[in-house]
């Protein structure tokens, strides 16, 4: 239902800000257009389950390798962050909630309130914000180019379509703080307008060589409840 | 050409020891790549504990099998299903594919070595055997110490799966110089499947059948399944997960059809109904009963979160199981005609004792091929896997070197005074390691405890087996050696599960007063005194590892001096390996 009131709003209001931009699909929407809708499906939905996944992080680094949860627009967070600290990595359990991230530190029994900024990751919930989280990416990019058809999704059962764009780094650093310049991206949306699948490739850690992120979205319309530890 | 045989037979029997051991290096590049963190150590234990599994439950049968379908089918089946485990392990996309594959490793290694003996004996008159047996068993001993910088050398060039992949063109390789030579040597029996006949073509068919689509399965290339129309292949029919796919649904149904092709037409492909009637032969119920109740100890282990507790809800299901598979099994090996242990083989007590202190040596043992390269890897070589290699190969050259003055000192002093002294020293080298820090690897001081602990498990080699030899019977010399290696490589199966796990509880349970991030960085939620203090509480657990094998050494060293006394060894003549057969 939330799907459908989404698609919905989302038309209705592509069918009042008119589409200019070059090359219109089958349905007169332009790249953009469709990047636009995918945005708006993502702030509207009740609940998410996202994954991030790194290619391989520089050595080093004391980053993000993983990240694993659901997030809310509340905003909230609760998931897992796999995190590599002083060469090796460690499962961090990770819920965050009112601005506050409480992570089980490794080795350290029991939660504690922690500045994710430190470990070179955003506070997850953050993720979820509308105007300064992970959706803004989407709609940043320039030179927003339509690809092809591809299978994808949970059990390679959906059929997406790819657009590539490049996205400047400030907006990047919604998502992981350090990164700098400009990053080519490939966002994957399904024909709901529900974005699928986001790689970003450049150089998220400064001094390192570019690499690769890719976030995954599922389970859109979820209701799950996230509480403080 | 039986030498040219004998050493390929040979080399397999070394590879297959190297492979053992080729993964400790690897190991957390293995776990990174299905998801274990470092500190969940016990959760990628049975990618060590599933070859020793595998290759366990093989060693005892496989010598009747040997007997009844002859050295070099055996030689070749193994070789076969050694490439087999390999492949599996290359293109493994989980733990189960990885531990699955692991295992079916260890089965063909099992299985060279007592065939390998075997060929020995039919290759030479009995009184020429020694040196031969004795090569064999060296070189069995040099694998293992080449493995670790086997799998370093590879590391450093390529990624962990690169490994597998040379493991699987060595096995075909080998197994296929096997066959040839067997052939050109022209005994009939070797070459009863000769090269004029033509393979069974439907077989052949299904085996294509089944290696395209289990690739499929495996690899799932993205280009495929990116693809609009044979992505489709990928899409589950029913659930979700791999094997209800297309691609997963026909891997089964020619695994299937390729088995029933097998077991019915005249001339199979592989002849399963031989190798089963065989095994059948050969006790294949107490192997199973054996290999059940390991694997109920290795997953009971497995499956534990130390931060809560030792065994979850599941892994008590698993060790109830492995208890039932236990019970059964003795209740099988003293109502079997032709048991896996004849009855009343090892009924003296420095007989049956050689086998305990073997167990609880192994135990000690895996602590330190495991935990040795993996401490190196977490504080001073974390980029190098070969210069983690080096820092266990101190230790293994020790090795070798204990086993010659244990053999030496064998002749003049009680087998149960040797082994005691050796365990002690390998307890005080663990108990050395479990105090070394961060830097401890950037001294030449941390050389003395690997040599030490090196050199105090070589000498405890040649006694056990003496004491075992002197006190069973010629007729059962073979077997009761075999169950000395036996025993030490299920040792070293529950010690790499038990220490790993129990090493990690008792630090959870200490622990549990570590300060909160903010009272040791004022306030802040991350600092380098903390990011130090965090990586001195990674290397806790390896340091209480340590402390295990410490123990289990000591155990060993008392049960030596207890059980071993009075086996008559200082008259026998014997080598520091198991070098006897029947």
């Amino acid at each position: 239902m939330m799907r459908a009131l989404g698609v919905l709003t989302s038309s209705v209001l592509l069918a009042v800000t008119g589409c200019t931009a070059d090359s219109p699909d089958d349905d007169g929407r332009t790249p953009d257009d469709v990047l636009a809708a995918a945005k708006q499906t993502l702030d509207e939905t009740s609940g998410v389950r996202l994954t991030l996944t790194a290619d391989e992080l520089p050595s080093g680094v004391t980053g993000v390798t993983r990240a694993e949860g659901v997030g809310t627009h509340a905003p909230a967070f609760d998931g897992t962050l796999t995190v590599v600290l002083g060469g090796a990595s460690f499962d961090v359990p990770v819920v965050a909630l009112d601005g506050v991230v409480h992570a089980q530190v490794p080795l350290v029994p029991g939660w504690q309130e922690v500045d994710p900024d430190e470990y070179g990751a955003p506070d997850p919930a953050q993720l979820m914000s509308t105007d300064a989280g992970f959706s803004s990416i989407v709609t940043a990019g320039e030179d927003v180019a339509e690809g092809e058809s591809v299978r994808g999704g949970d059990d390679n059962s959906e059929v997406l379509t790819e657009y590539t764009a490049t996205v400047p780094g400030d907006v990047v650093g919604n998502v992981i703080p350090s990164a700098e310049g400009d990053f080519d991206a490939t966002f994957t949306v399904t024909d709901d307008d529900e974005l699928r699948e986001a790689v970003l490739t450049g150089v998220f850690y400064p001094g390192t060589e570019p690499m690769t992120y890719t976030i995954g979205l599922s389970d859109y319309g979820s209701e799950p409840t996230i509480t403080a530890p | 050409m039986n030498r040219l045989l004998l050493s390929l037979a040979a080399v397999a029997v070394a590879f297959a020891a190297a492979d053992t051991y080729v993964v400790v290096l690897a190991l957390p590049d293995m776990m990174a790549s299905v998801g274990i963190p470092i500190d969940q150590l016990q959760r990628a234990a049975p990618i060590v504990s599933g070859f020793l599994l595998g290759y366990v439950a093989m060693l005892p049968m496989i010598g009747r099998i040997a007997d009844l379908r002859g050295r070099v089918p055996v030689l070749v089946a193994a070789l076969v299903l050694f490439a087999l485990g390999s492949l599996v392990t290359t293109v493994a996309y989980d733990l189960p594919s990885m531990v699955g594959g692991r295992f079916l490793q260890g089965v063909g290694g099992g299985a060279l070595v007592p065939a390998t003996l075997a060929l020995v004996a039919d290759l030479y008159p009995a009184e020429r055997r020694g040196v031969p047996l004795g090569v064999v068993s060296a070189v069995q001993e040099i694998g293992s110490v080449l493995g670790p910088l086997l799998g370093a050398v590879v590391l450093s060039v390529a990624d962990w799966r690169a490994i597998f992949a040379l493991n699987l063109a060595v096995g075909l390789v080998l197994a296929a110089a096997i066959r040839v030579a067997a052939i050109r040597v022209g005994g009939r029996a070797a070459s009863e499947a000769s090269v004029s006949r033509p393979p069974d073509l439907v077989g052949v068919a299904l085996l294509l059948v089944v290696l395209a689509a289990g690739g499929l399965t495996f690899l799932q290339p993205p280009p495929l399944m990116r693809d609009l129309t044979w992505g489709q292949l990928f899409i589950p029919l029913v659930g979700d997960g791999r094997w209800t796919t297309a691609t997963g649904l026909v891997t089964l149904a020619a695994v299937v059809a390729f088995l029933a092709r097998c077991l019915t037409t005249a001339r199979p492909l592989v002849d399963l109904r031989g190798w089963v009637g065989a095994a059948r032969e050969a006790d294949l119920a107490g192997s199973l009963l054996l290999g059940l109740a390991l694997a109920g100890i290795v997953l009971a282990f497995a499956t534990a979160d130390p931060r809560v507790q030792v065994f979850s809800d599941q892994g008590l299901w698993y060790l109830l199981g492995a208890a039932v598979a236990t019970a059964a099994l003795l209740v099988h090996l003293r109502r079997a005609s032709d048991p896996l242990v004849p009855r009343g083989a090892l009924r003296r007590t420095p007989a049956w004792g050689s086998v305990l202190v073997s167990f609880f040596v192994g135990a000690a043992l895996i602590a330190a091929l495991v935990d040795i390269p993996v401490f190196a890897r977490t504080t001073t070589y974390p980029d190098s896997q070969l210069l983690a290699a080096l820092v266990l190969v101190r230790f293994l050259v020790a090795l070798p070197v204990g086993a010659v003055v244990g053999g030496w000192l064998t002749r003049s002093l009680p087998a149960g005074v040797v082994t005691a002294a050796g365990m002690v020293l390998a307890a005080a080298g663990f108990v050395w390691m479990s105090t070394w820090g961060l830097a401890a690897l950037e001294s030449w001081t941390a050389t003395l405890p690997l040599v030490i602990g090196g050199l105090g498990f070589g000498l405890a080699l040649a006694p056990v087996n003496a004491a075992v030899l002197a006190t069973t019977d010629a007729a059962v010399h073979g077997l009761a050696s075999a169950f000395v290696v036996v025993a030490r490589m299920v040792g070293m199966l529950v010690g790499i599960s038990a220490l790993t796990t129990l090493g990690l509880r008792q630090y959870y349970a200490e622990q549990a007063d570590l300060p909160r991030v903010q009272d040791v960085c004022d306030g802040a939620s991350r600092c380098d005194r903390f990011t130090l203090l965090l990586r001195e509480a990674g290397i806790a657990q390896e340091q209480v590892v340590f402390l295990g094998a410490a123990g289990c050494a000591v155990v060993a060293a008392v049960l030596a001096v207890v059980l071993l006394r009075g086996a008559p060894t200082r008259s026998a003549n014997v080598g520091p390996w198991p070098t006897s057969t029947t």
